[in-house]
């Protein structure tokens, strides 16, 4: 069985944004409008996180986007009081909309602050429906919503294989975000095969963990700026 | 307790009444989605198109399920993004879905701007459009018919020319800060070449950018990202370098290797200095120096007259002490930065800024392209390189009648390639006040494609006030802009999208491309292709404009014109990356593989893969690059003199034109790089000068996708509107904190923003991001934040005819 | 008595309140029952499943998708349109396809069937892969002279897991739920 990871390399990383769009395109997420958004409500399942340190002219500024890190001991699963959240057996850990009774406790445990709430049902004008994405449900109001690695294309992946009697390939299985990575930072596979680009790249020196100390374990492993190494 | 039965009753209907009335909101949430409930037969097709959300031009595959466009991604095939799709390419489903898109073609029923419109059928439109431009032809007044295009790459755009060329009008004006299809002027003087260059950013081993966002908004943004991931982490060898000189801390400059901060306006004096440290050490090509250039060294012309070289020229004035202290740059930057840019060989210095560096900032772009021919950045791989021309079949000839002669003769209204504007070849800044002068006539017609001068341009009163004085706008605009308020008549226009599309586009790199794009959806409302409306009102004139557009609709022009590629014999319609290294392998051996037995079948496969390429374009030989009279790269520009030349002729007299353009150079400097000191700035507590920038995600056109009013830029978490950046603590100094309110003030007028305290921030400037302020433009757009162009002063600059959008002295307080 | 009850309900004028709100309880249950729970489905052609199978046409013929994609498909009218481009009975039913033809359009059928949005179910899988039989699911549509006004079986997520259950297949959440 799969063990689906992501890898981001920073080095390449331009902090452009394309992911965060075709993420909202893909997984119709709603946007909220100014009020809402004033409030800190904007519903983005993966963001830029910057840092900035120094003072001018030597400063310098980090950018880090930030999915749902998918980690193999998900705080967030271990507070929801309906399984609504849960670590599913190849690694995606899930969030069923129609099971969230919407208590936001799994918000409160996540140390990346990768859940959002829907505090409205967002209403968007009806022209702009016909450009949602019929693979995916439209969470309502009152249900906390995150990424979800994109597994309704693993689902698409798997069923197109299955139909053509045959094993699915890892490379059929892509999130939006990484689909449309213009300088190609991102990558997706199987962390359970040593030979699959994310593990390769898992291995190298400049890996590293968003807070690793807090024993969460993420399958999103992060590749620090700086020289290439030769494991690659 | 008793409950009576009346009160059971009671209750007992209130809870199903309740419980009914639950369940049909239920229903009602359930089904708020409106629009799966026909997701009945949901079979995909991916369709090829364009992007225009700006002019990088990437291939797109957009998802198509029943009619509706639900998704768009990169093409993976498309040799520009590679799959790629930066965030304003996703959000053009929000665009062809906008609530507040016009409908149908609109005449105006009240006064001028007040709002009022009468929705008219195509015919009746077209009736109007073609009566007016008859009566001008009937008048021998064509050449008063005047187009303002704005920034696309499109076939539309040699089709708007040969428009106003076949009508007999010389004015074709483009309303752009940045000319990416026109050649980079610097290349234009120094090294003779008359259409676009390449760069092989791919496999150069230094690229040095002077301002122009790499990563952010420059001419392929895609191309660039894809560009960045190879050379950092991808190609073999070494890991590429990136050095940005820009006053602001862009994204680029954060990504970037290193970042140096510059006074703005002083880049041509950091790259004489770097060349000052070049030709001191000696480390420049000296064998491309000699065999190449012209006007290093001292030189004397025929007449025995002797000329200063640049050698000499930089030796005297551009000692490293003193470029620091114009440019504020450390010294030893100045050295590592010189040192760097010969030691990591191949390296491209970037001086094509959209914007403007500063008045006259030719010099700026000679002074940045200098260093490419000191280190001999030409005519080897990862230098500057010839972008070959696409084959496309030549569009038939258009035969003149007297008076479209005639008209053809005028002079241009905005005063483009004449006199100070002897370089520029649009002169948009000099266009409102030459239109309320009716110098040197007045126009009669106008139309307005693809741009929004009252919102994108500092001029607007004077374009208000100017566009009072024309009898009869026309707009094309998909949607109700600031400028389509002020027109007679709206002839809404297809989104990209919903359009054919064909687009010989210009990247950052060599090869030639030609990108095609199929309707991916049934037009969503009554709207129609501009193209199409053009040809059908040439066919109408009749005469030589009908000759002039033989085609019946813009999709046999795309086929008509398409023969070319099929016929060339070079290039081939796109495919997997193995195939094509397959077959480049073959052609090295001398083989080429006729792909296609038929132009039916190559046109089935081109509108099928979406694009057309040739990348055997992309190396080019250093005589291929320079095509000066002289066969050299000139460090002394020639053309600069004889156009200087001709101009102080039409202006009458050189010290007129000298004073015109505000240049103080005299003598052989006129023709070499330098650098002009620039005034000096007033300093107060609260007067700092205006930078402007534009964001990845945010333009003027992309204000109206709320995905991207909710994801404005990475470096400041800010959404639905814009904000100035100052730095830590002069703010502190003014008490102003970070999110509070502040006005903006210039001796224009003044806006009010949020400000955001950044440590980034150089002490003496503001920076504030273009896109936001819109006056009309829907319900995405309208009042969000304020313009920075409300308080830009018409700064000019002159040899390029187009405003300077930073550098106006703006006082802040707080609101 | 409680015949009485309501007799001396209506009797003493003062209980016509209660009487009124009798009334209407029973019109907000029967409106109740049948728009919101049990709303019939009416097609524009009364399609016999019956007869078709007996001319030994396929569910597939029509339901063309049904191996091929997620969904089934509901007929086109070229599929009718081959058999029907003359009359071949005397239906009334039939000239409504020679209609829709001339009008050139679709039949508009109405989907019966509908997956909840958070479900993704895929047909090919489970007819082309798993071979389950149409029946399994959708009871014995064939045998039906009219088209079914409602679901013959309901489908719930219990008779999905316990099927997937004793096949074997996955029952993770994440193997139906999007």
């Amino acid at each position: 069985m799969a063990l689906w990871g992501m890898v981001i390399d920073l080095d390449k990383c331009t902090a452009c944004q394309a992911c965060l769009i075709a993420c909202k395109s893909e997984n119709n997420v709603p946007f909220v409008g100014k009020q809402q958004a004033d409030r800190g409500r904007i519903i983005s399942w993966l963001e830029i996180i910057s840092e900035t340190e120094g003072e001018y002219p030597e400063v310098r500024t980090r950018f880090i986007p930030r999915p749902c890190l998918h980690c193999d001991n998900p705080p967030c699963v271990k507070v929801c009081p309906v399984y609504a959240t849960y670590r599913n057996p190849e690694g995606i850990v899930a969030q069923i909309w129609e099971r969230c009774i919407g208590c936001r406790f799994c918000m409160a445990a996540c140390p990346y602050a990768a859940k959002y709430f829907n505090w409205h049902q967002y209403r968007i004008p009806e022209s702009m429906e016909k450009g949602f994405n019929p693979d995916v449900y439209v969470r309502r109001w009152g249900v906390v919503e995150k990424c979800t690695f994109c597994s309704h294309r693993l689902l698409r992946a798997r069923d197109r294989a299955a139909a053509e009697k045959r094993e699915m390939r890892a490379d059929e299985y892509v999130p939006a975000c990484v689909e449309v990575c213009p300088s190609k930072a991102m990558y997706f596979g199987d962390l359970n095969d040593p030979d699959s680009v994310v593990s390769v790249l898992g291995r190298s020196p400049r890996a590293f963990h968003l807070l690793e100390d807090l024993g969460t374990e993420p399958k999103v492993t992060y590749l620090m700026e700086g020289e290439r190494h030769a494991l690659l | 307790m008793r409950i009576s039965r009346r009160h059971f009753l009671k209750m007992f209907m209130g809870a199903v009444a309740g419980l009914s009335a639950g369940c049909t909101d239920f229903e009602k949430i359930s089904t708020g989605w409106r629009s799966s409930e026909k997701w009945g037969n949901p079979l995909e097709e991916w369709i090829p198109s364009i992007c225009q959300q700006c002019i990088g031009g990437c291939g797109l595959l957009v998802r198509v399920i029943e009619g509706r466009a639900v998704k768009v991604v990169g093409n993976p095939l498309h040799p520009v993004n590679r799959g790629g799709i930066c965030p304003k390419g996703l959000a053009g489903i929000q665009s062809l879905y906008d609530p507040d898109r016009i409908q149908t073609p609109l005449k105006r029923a009240g006064e001028r701007g007040e709002g009022k419109w009468q929705p008219i059928s195509w015919e009746e439109a077209t009736a109007i459009v073609v009566e007016r431009l008859r009566g001008l032809k009937e008048k021998r007044l064509t050449n008063s018919l005047v187009i303002i295009a704005g920034q696309f790459q499109d076939l539309r755009e040699p089709l708007l020319h040969r428009f106003t060329d076949a009508y007999g009008t010389p004015n074709y004006i483009r309303n752009r800060c940045f000319t990416p299809n026109e050649v980079s002027k610097a290349h234009f003087l120094m090294q003779g070449v008359t259409s676009p260059l390449g760069y092989d950013l791919m496999n150069a081993g230094l690229i040095l950018s002077f301002g122009c966002s790499l990563l952010e908004a420059w001419i392929s943004p895609v191309f660039q990202l894809r560009t960045f991931g190879h050379i950092r982490q991808e190609r073999p060898g070494n890991r590429g370098r990136i050095y940005v000189v820009d006053p602001r801390f862009s994204v680029s400059a954060s990504k970037a290797d290193q970042w140096i901060p510059i006074r703005p306006g002083t880049d041509a004096a950091l790259a004489l200095g770097m060349a000052y440290v070049i030709i001191q050490e000696g480390i420049y090509d000296r064998k491309f120096v000699e065999r190449n250039t012209f006007g290093f060294e001292d030189w004397t012309d025929g007449e025995g007259k002797s000329h200063v070289g640049f050698k000499t020229l930089i030796l005297n004035e551009y000692k490293p002490f003193t470029v620091s202290s114009i440019t504020g740059v450390p010294v030893e930057d100045i050295f590592s930065l010189a040192r760097a840019f010969v030691n990591r060989r191949p390296a491209i210095a970037l001086g094509e800024k959209g914007l403007s560096y500063r008045p006259n900032d030719i010099y700026t772009r000679m002074a940045i392209h200098s260093l490419n021919g000191l280190s001999g950045s030409l005519g080897s791989k990862g230098c500057l390189t010839v972008q070959s021309d696409v084959p496309l079949t030549a569009w038939p000839g258009t035969e003149q009648e007297e008076s479209v002669r005639f008209g053809n003769s005028q002079p241009r209204i905005d005063g483009a390639g004449q006199g100070k504007y002897v370089l520029a070849t649009d002169a948009m800044e000099n266009l409102p006040g030459n239109i309320l002068a009716g110098r040197p006539y007045p126009v009669e017609v106008l139309f307005l494609f693809h741009t929004d001068p009252l919102f994108s341009h500092p001029k607007r009163d004077t374009f208000i006030k100017a566009f009072e004085k024309i009898p009869f706008i026309v707009s094309f605009s998909p949607f109700l802009d600031e400028t389509s308020h002020h027109a007679d008549l709206i002839l809404p226009d297809h989104t990209f999208l919903e359009r054919w599309q064909g687009s010989p586009v210009r990247h950052s790199s060599g090869f030639s491309l030609f990108s095609l794009g199929r309707p991916a959806v049934e037009p969503v409302h009554s709207t129609r292709d501009s193209a199409d409306f053009l040809i059908e009102v040439a066919r109408r004139l009749g005469g030589g404009m009908a000759k002039a557009f033989p085609w019946k609709n813009s999709e046999d022009l795309l086929v008509q014109t398409t023969k070319g590629l099929y016929h060339s014999r070079e290039g081939y319609v796109v495919s997997l990356p193995e195939e094509e290294a397959f077959r480049q392998f073959l052609e090295k051996a001398g083989y080429r593989i006729q792909e296609t037995r038929s132009f039916e079948i190559f046109w089935d496969s081109l509108s099928a893969k979406g694009a057309w390429w040739s990348p055997a374009g992309s190396s080019a030989e250093v005589r291929k690059l320079i095509r000066t009279p002289s066969g050299k790269f000139e460090f002394y520009s020639n053309t600069l003199k004889n156009q200087m030349k001709r101009a102080a002729d039409e202006v009458g007299g050189m010290e007129r034109l000298l004073a015109d353009l505000g240049l103080r150079a005299r003598g052989d400097r006129l023709y070499l790089p330098h650098y002009d000191a620039v005034e000096a700035q007033q300093t107060a507590e609260s007067i700092f000068t205006l930078n402007t920038y534009r964001l990845m995600s945010m333009s003027g056109v992309t204000a109206a996708q709320p995905w991207l009013q909710e994801t404005l830029a990475p470096h400041v978490a800010e959404s639905w509107e814009n904000w100035v950046e100052i730095n830590s603590e002069r703010a502190r100094n003014l008490g102003i904190r970070d999110g509070d309110r502040v006005w903006i003030e210039s001796r224009k007028g003044k806006i009010r923003l949020k400000a955001r305290i950044l440590p980034t921030v150089a002490p003496s400037l503001v920076h504030i991001p273009f896109g936001q302020g819109h006056r009309a433009y829907g319900r995405w757009a309208r009042g969000r934040g304020s313009n920075p162009n409300d308080v830009i002063m018409t700064l000019e600059d002159t040899l390029k005819g187009f405003g300077i959008l930073s550098g106006t002295q703006v006082k802040i307080t707080k609101a | 008595m409680k015949v009485g009850l309501i007799s001396s309900m209506i009797e003493g004028k003062r209980h016509w309140l209660l009487l009124a709100g009798i009334i209407l309880f029973v019109l907000i249950v029967v409106f109740f029952f049948t728009t919101v729970m049990g709303r019939g489905v009416k097609q524009p052609i009364q399609f016999n499943h019956k007869t078709h199978k007996e001319q030994g046409v396929e569910c597939s013929t029509c339901h063309q998708y049904v191996r091929e994609q997620t969904f089934a498909g509901s007929p086109k009218i070229e599929v009718c349109w081959e058999c029907h481009e003359e009359p071949i009975t005397e239906s009334r039913e039939e000239t409504k396809i020679q209609q829709y033809a001339k009008e050139n359009r679709e039949i508009p059928w109405v989907p019966l069937y509908r997956m909840p949005k958070h479900v993704f179910f895929t047909h090919r899988r489970h007819v082309a892969v798993a071979g389950i039989q149409c029946e399994t699911c959708h009871g014995k549509v064939g045998e039906m002279v009219k088209p079914p006004a409602k679901q013959l079986k309901t489908l719930s997520m219990s008779a999905c897991m316990d099927c997937h259950r004793d096949t074997g297949a996955d029952n993770d959440c994440l193997a139906c739920h999007n």
